[in-house]
């Protein structure tokens, strides 16, 4: 009987896990397929798919050559994907580990009131935000500026909550402690919260990517030019734009986010104190 | 040290993917000219091969330029767009003379100061994405 219910548990959790991995490998397999496959499997006249097909009937690189040597908007997008996330993940990881050590361990007025306030902004959605934003920044001369998208980024509510978090169950002891023997505060976030809240900032980091990666709005809303957009908007215009290309360039864009999640696998698993696996 | 590794292969194949990408998309302008078909262009002239005055607008077009098929034919025309992008269309004309040079042609889908390819180094069809080569 036991020996059932886990032959059921597992057949229920290989489907689970099917149906979410299922559209990375229908891209990475339409990647692979000739344009004239992928246009007539999503031939979408008669309001459904003809044909959901995972094997290519004759295996390409014809995408990939499309998008690495003939088409270079694509890797232009790419990099403006990349000069959006870059500066906008590292200054929003230290604004919001500086910003959260201060509301967890100093004290200082309206303390409590004002992280209050960084919770309501936290709450808000980012549509909500958008045109005050884009009235300040038009105000800054920052429009058509890739500024526009890092410097709001920068300053986010949810970072600061997430690593307050992580830095309030470090023990207020080895502060005191630290004080004692006369570090200053920047020797004490540096050397004793930093190394403490690992796992907080790489689940931060890895999160504030994903947000700015796969960032769509902004960009709409603060660039003319179509040559600032990023990746994300090319592949969002899918109507628009070359099926078996917008599949190709799903997989290269995916590629950094995949090796970041890669790379701090293992320390987000314990995001608000740093645990020794060893 | 499983985790160890796998941190060090993510780092060493993000940086590898991204000096590739960089590579790509500073040479991408050479190397997508570089595998575009070349082609020789010649502007259109307006003309007759006798040199007489005609009633409809006649063209001289160079004989490698003229996919001819009996009395009519077929030629490239070339159209840059803002980019700075050469496709070729293909336009029909009526051969109405030649001689060794050129054909004396008609065609309601061309006009003088257009540039018709006469020389290729593959084949193209309508639509495709040419470089001109400079003489």
């Amino acid at each position: 009987m036991k020996r059932t219910i886990k032959i059921i548990k597992y057949i229920f959790l290989i489907l689970i896990t099917a149906i979410f991995l299922f559209p990375v490998v229908y891209m990475i397999a339409c990647s692979f397929m000739s344009n004239s496959q992928v246009a007539s499997m999503l031939d979408f006249t008669n309001g459904a798919y003809k044909e959901i097909n995972l094997i290519p009937e004759m295996f390409s690189l014809e995408q990939y050559y499309q998008v690495f040597f003939r088409r270079p908007e694509y890797l232009l997008k790419f990099w403006n994907s990349v000069i959006i996330t870059f500066p906008t993940v590292i200054a929003q990881v230290i604004v919001s580990a500086l910003a959260a050590f201060a509301f967890a361990k100093l004290k200082f007025p309206f303390r409590d009131k004002l992280f209050f306030v960084y919770i309501v902004l936290l709450i808000l959605p980012l549509q909500v935000t958008l045109v005050p934003n884009y009235i300040v920044l038009d105000n800054l001369e920052l429009l058509n500026n890739f500024l526009a998208i890092i410097l709001p980024g920068t300053f986010s509510a949810f970072g600061i909550c997430l690593l307050r978090q992580s830095i309030k169950y470090i023990p207020e002891s080895s502060i005191e402690a630290a004080r004692i023997d006369g570090a200053s505060y920047f020797k004490i976030f540096t050397n004793i919260i930093l190394p403490q809240i690992k796992g907080g900032l790489i689940t931060l980091t890895l999160l504030c990517f994903i947000d700015n990666w796969n960032v769509v709005e902004q960009p709409l809303i603060y660039f003319d030019d179509e040559a600032m957009y990023p990746l994300s908007i090319g592949l969002s215009d899918i109507s628009n734009s070359d099926y078996g290309i917008v599949f190709a360039c799903g997989v290269m864009f995916m590629i950094p986010a995949l090796l970041i999640y890669l790379y701090g696998q293992k320390d987000i698993d314990s995001p608000f104190v740093q645990v020794d696996k060893n | 040290m499983k985790k160890d590794k796998l941190k060090k292969y993510s780092i060493r194949f993000g940086i590898t993917f991204l000096i590739v990408i960089a590579f790509l998309t500073y040479f991408s302008g050479t190397i997508d000219n570089m595998l575009l078909p070349q082609v020789k262009v010649s502007d259109v002239a307006y003309g007759t091969i006798n040199g007489e005055q005609s009633r409809d607008d006649r063209y001289l077009i160079p004989l490698s330029a003229v996919i001819a098929m009996g009395d009519t034919g077929s030629v490239f025309v070339t159209k840059t767009d803002e980019n700075n992008k050469t496709t070729v269309s293909e336009a029909t004309v009526n051969i109405k003379n030649s001689d060794d040079l050129y054909y004396e042609v008609t065609s309601d889908e061309m006009y003088g100061g257009m540039k018709v390819v006469y020389s290729t180094s593959k084949s193209i069809s309508n639509g495709d994405r040419v470089y001109i080569v400079e003489e």
